[in-house]
C-alpha cells in the first residue's frame, strides 16, 4: 500500500491550509490544485488522528529495515561522572556492505565486544572503524556472510525540507529488535550546536541515539546524537535526555564525511589556537585575539595578539557567536580562510586547523575577583576550557 | 465574449467552493468537538486516590480507574495505599472511602472498592491491544494538581515501543519481567501511577505503572501495563482467589548448569563487569566437546546476551542441567554457535555414590 497520498494528506488538513485554499481560490488559481486530492483530504479531516497514526506507522516502517540494534559486552559502568546502562543501542546502515553510523554514546564504556542484530534477526559481530569526536559519530562494519543480501541504505531528506513545524519522527531499534521504537515530534530548528545538528521535539534518549530522525515520509533527515552547545565528551548532552530537546547531525554532512571516516580516519573538532579578549560576552563586539598559542595552527598563520576577526571563509563575523557558527563545525585538517583586522589593515590569513590535542593551551591568567550582579555578563566557569576555538 | 463567459463561470465555480470548504470547515470543528468529547466520556472512569505518605519526596495520592460500576477500582500498588481510610474521589468531587480487595504483588496492581453505584467504568474485557505508533490518551492525576472536584489531567502521545519490562526501583530490579507498552509522553509521574492509557477512540489500552527506571539505559520510563497482562489477575482478585507470582515456579532450578564442572573455566572476575572470556577448556570434559578454544567471548547464552561473568553466571543459574545449552561466542573476528551438553552432575553423583558402596 503506497502511503505517500496518506501523508500528503495530513501535510495538507495540517493548521493555516484551508486559508491556503481560500486564498487560492480567492486569485482564481484553481488550476493549480487538484480538486480530487482536496476534496478527499477535506473529506477526511474527520478521520485526522487515525490517518497521522498510520502516516507514522507507515514513516517507521520505511526506515525499519536500516535500523540495526546494537550490543556491547564489557567495558566501564560509569563514564565522565554518568552512571551508564548496559543496555542496548541503534544504529543506522550507511552503505550496502556493512558500514553502520551510530552514536559515540554507545561506546563510551569502550566494550569489549560489539553485536549487530540486523532487521531479519541475524546478527554479526562489529568492529568499530573510526570515530567523530566532533559530532559524536561512530562509524562501524559488519562482513556480510556471503549469502546475505545487501545491507538497505535508506532514503534521506535535505536539511532545507525540516521547516520547523514539521512532522519529525526518532525512530531506533532498542527496546526489541524485532520491532523499531518510535516518538514523534516535530522539526524545532536547523543550525543548532554552532550550525551542526537539526533540533527535534521528539523524545531523544539513550534508547534512540544512533537512530533515525525522519520526516513523515520515512526518509531520514539525521542521525540521533546526545550533543551539547558548551561541552564536548563522549556523554555530553545526554543529561537532556526526554526532555524535549534533541539533536540529528545531518545526513548531508554524514555524505560528506563518511568516506574519511571509512578509510578509518578518526575525525576531531578543528582548533586554531587562540584565546579571544572577553571571551564569555559572546554577542559583544568583533572577535579580539587575546593570546595566540604556541605551535598552534594560529601561530603558524602568523596571527597575533591584538588582531581583529572580521571574516571567517569570507562571511563577516560581527561577535564571538558568529565567529563560532561559521568556526566550530570544521574539522581538524580543514583549510580556513580567516580575515583580519591588525591596526586598520584588512590582512587575509589561511590556517589548517589541527586538533586540540595537538595545542599547547596556555593557562588563562587568573581572573580579578569581582562583584557580580544580576544581569551582567555570564561568569566565567569551567566549561570556558572546553569550549575554545 | 468566450472570455466574458468563462470568467463568469469561473467565478460561480469559485463561489461553490468557497460554499464547499465552508462546510468542510464545520465538518473539522465537528472532527475536534468529537474528540474532546472522547476525553469526557473518559474522565468520568478515572478517579483521585489518597492515602499514606506525604513526607519528602513520597507523595500521598495516585490515580484509579474504575472497572465496575459498582465501584471496583484498579491502581497500581505503592506505599499510598499502605493505610486505613484511602480516599477515593471522583471526576465530579464525590468522594468515597476505598478499602484494598487485594494486590498482585508481581505484576504490582491492587484492586480497591468503594460503595457507589451506576459509575461509569471501562470493561476489562472490551479492552483494546495497542501497537507501535499507535496514538493514545494518558489520564491521571499526576502531580496532584486536580486538587478541587475537577477530573484528572489528559495527555497524548504515542506507543514508542511494545516491550518486555527491564525495570529498576532504586537498585532493586523489578519482579514483573514481562509486556509493557513503553509511551512516547511524559506519562509516569509522582500521582500518575495507576491511570488510565487509551486510545483515541477512548477505549482502554492499559495502567500507566509505578515510577520506574530502565535498567538498560538508567532514564526514566514511561510505561503502561497492558490490560491482557494484567486482567486474568485482576478477576481472580475480585474473585478472592489471587494468583501466586508465575516468577516462583520458574525460579526454582533443582540443577542449575555449572560451567566450571563442564570443564569450562572462564578469566578470573576482577573489576566490574569482567567480559566472560574463556581462561581454559578441560581435555575431554563437555565444554571440549562442544568445541570451546581458550580467549572465546561468551555473547549469548540461549536467548539471553551476557555482558560480564557476573550475568553470565546468572544466566546459567537460571537452566536446568541435564539439556543442551546453546551458546554464542566470538573468537576473533566471528562468531562461533556452539552446543554445550550439560549432563547431570546428581546422577554422576549417584553413580560414584553407588561405586563407592
Amino acid at each position: 500500500m503506497n502511503l505517500q497520498p496518506i501523508a500528503k494528506t495530513i501535510r495538507q488538513t495540517n493548521v493555516g491550509v484551508l486559508l491556503v485554499l481560500f486564498l487560492l481560490v480567492g486569485q482564481s488559481r484553481l488550476e493549480l490544485l487538484s480538486p480530487i486530492a482536496m476534496f478527499a483530504s477535506v473529506a477526511s479531516a474527520d478521520d485526522l488522528p487515525r490517518l497521522e497514526e498510520q502516516a507514522i506507522q507507515a514513516a517507521a516502517a520505511r526506515v525499519a529495515d536500516s535500523l540495526v540494534q546494537i550490543q556491547c559486552v564489557g567495558g566501564r559502568q560509569r563514564v565522565e561522572g554518568m552512571s551508564l546502562g548496559d543496555g542496548p543501542g541503534t544504529g543506522l546502515i550507511v552503505s550496502p556492505d556493512g558500514l553502520i553510523l551510530t552514536s559515540r554514546f554507545h561506546f563510551a564504556r569502550e566494550p569489549n565486544a560489539i553485536l549487530v542484530t540486523l532487521s531479519d534477526g541475524d546478527r554479526l559481530p562489529a568492529r568499530l572503524v573510526a570515530t567523530d569526536r566532533s559530532r559524536g559519530l561512530v562509524l562501524l562494519k559488519v562482513d556480510l556472510p556471503a549469502k546475505n543480501t545487501p545491507l538497505r541504505v535508506p532514503a534521506s531528506a535535505s536539511v532545507a525540507s525540516a521547516d520547523p513545524g514539521a512532522w519529525a519522527l526518532a525512530v531506533g531499534r532498542t527496546f526489541n529488535p524485532a520491532e523499531v521504537n518510535v516518538s514523534v515530534g516535530v522539526i524545532s530548528a536547523t543550525n543548532r550546536i554552532w550550525g551542526k545538528a537539526i533540533q527535534t521535539d521528539a523524545k531523544i534518549s539513550p534508547s534512540n541515539y544512533g537512530g533515525a530522525l525522519v520526516d513523515i515520509y520515512g526518509r531520514v533527515w539525521g542521525l540521533l546524537v546526545p550533543l551539547s552547545p558548551d561541552r564536548d565528551g563522549k556523554v555530553a548532552g545526554a543529561a537532556w535526555y526526554d526532555s524535549g530537546i534533541g539533536f540529528a547531525i545531518p545526513y548531508e554532512t554524514i555524505r560528506k564525511i563518511l568516506p574519511r571516516l571509512a578509510r578509518g580516519e578518526d575525525l576531531d573538532s578543528g582548533f586554531l589556537g587562540i584565546s579571544l579578549v572577553n571571551e564569555q560576552n559572546i554577542f559583544g563586539m568583533v572577535p579580539q585575539i587575546q593570546q595566540v598559542h604556541p605551535d598552534s595552527p594560529a601561530a603558524e598563520a602568523g596571527l597575533q595578539k591584538g588582531d581583529r576577526i572580521v571574516a571567517v571563509d569570507r562571511q563577516a563575523v560581527g561577535n564571538i557567536a558568529e565567529l563560532k557558527y561559521q568556526f566550530k563545525p570544521h574539522l581538524a585538517g580543514d583549510t580556513v580562510e580567516i580575515l583580519i583586522d591588525r591596526e586598520g589593515k584588512q590582512v587575509g590569513k589561511k590556517c589548517i586547523l589541527t586538533n586540540s590535542s595537538s595545542i599547547a593551551w596556555i593557562k588563562p591568567p587568573a581572573r580579578q575577583k569581582k562583584l557580580s550582579l544580576p544581569g551582567q555578563s555570564p561568569k566565567p566557569s569551567k566549561r570556558d576550557a572546553l569550549d575554545r576555538l | 465574449m468566450n472570455g466574458f463567459i468563462s470568467k463568469q463561470s469561473k467565478q460561480k465555480f469559485r463561489y461553490l467552493w468557497v460554499a464547499f470548504l465552508l462546510f468542510m470547515l464545520i465538518v473539522r470543528g465537528a472532527a475536534a468537538a468529537s474528540f474532546a468529547e472522547k476525553v469526557s466520556q473518559v474522565q468520568p472512569k478515572i478517579v483521585k486516590l489518597y492515602g499514606a505518605g506525604g513526607l519528602k519526596g513520597l507523595e500521598a495520592y495516585q490515580t484509579g480507574i474504575l472497572i465496575s460500576a459498582s465501584g471496583h477500582v484498579l491502581t497500581a500498588w505503592s506505599y499510598v495505599l499502605d493505610t486505613e481510610g484511602i480516599r477515593a474521589t471522583l471526576h465530579d468531587g464525590r468522594s468515597y472511602e476505598a478499602e484494598v480487595v487485594g494486590v498482585d504483588p508481581w505484576l504490582e496492581i491492587a484492586v480497591l472498592k468503594i460503595s457507589a453505584n451506576d459509575l461509569s467504568y471501562f470493561a476489562l474485557e472490551h479492552a483494546v491491544r495497542g501497537q507501535v505508533g499507535e496514538r493514545v490518551l494518558a489520564f491521571s492525576n499526576l502531580f496532584g494538581v486536580a486538587t478541587g472536584p475537577e477530573p484528572v489531567s489528559v495527555q497524548r502521545g504515542v506507543i514508542s515501543a511494545v516491550t518486555n519490562l527491564t525495570a529498576r526501583r532504586g537498585i532493586f530490579q523489578t519482579e514483573y519481567d514481562g509486556p509493557v507498552y513503553v509511551l512516547d509522553a511524559l506519562t509516569n509521574n509522582p500521582g500518575a501511577a495507576g491511570g488510565g492509557l487509551t486510545d483515541i477512540d477512548g477505549a482502554l489500552l492499559g495502567l500507566l505503572g509505578n515510577e520506574l527506571k530502565n535498567r538498560q539505559d538508567n532514564t526514566w520510563l514511561n510505561f503502561a501495563l497492558p490490560v491482557e497482562a494484567i486482567r486474568e489477575s485482576v478477576e481472580a482478585i475480585i474473585a478472592g482467589k489471587p494468583q501466586l507470582p508465575p516468577s516462583d515456579k520458574s525460579l526454582r532450578v533443582r540443577q542449575p548448569v555449572n560451567l566450571e564442572q563442564l570443564g569450562l573455566s572462564l578469566v578470573p572476575d576482577v573489576v566490574d563487569a569482567t567480559p566472560p572470556f574463556v581462561d581454559a577448556v578441560a581435555g575431554g570434559s563437555p565444554a571440549a566437546a562442544a568445541g570451546f578454544k581458550p580467549d572465546d567471548l561468551v555473547l549469548f547464552v540461549g536467548d539471553v546476551l551476557v555482558q560480564s561473568i557476573t550475568s553470565l553466571q546468572r544466566e546459567c543459574g537460571r537452566v536446568e542441567s541435564g539439556g543442551t545449552l546453546r551458546v554464542l561466542v566470538r573468537r576473533g573476528e566471528g562468531l562461533e554457535k556452539l552446543e554445550l551438553e550439560t549432563r547431570n552432575p546428581a546422577s554422576q553423583i549417584g553413580v560414584s555414590e553407588e561405586a563407592a558402596r
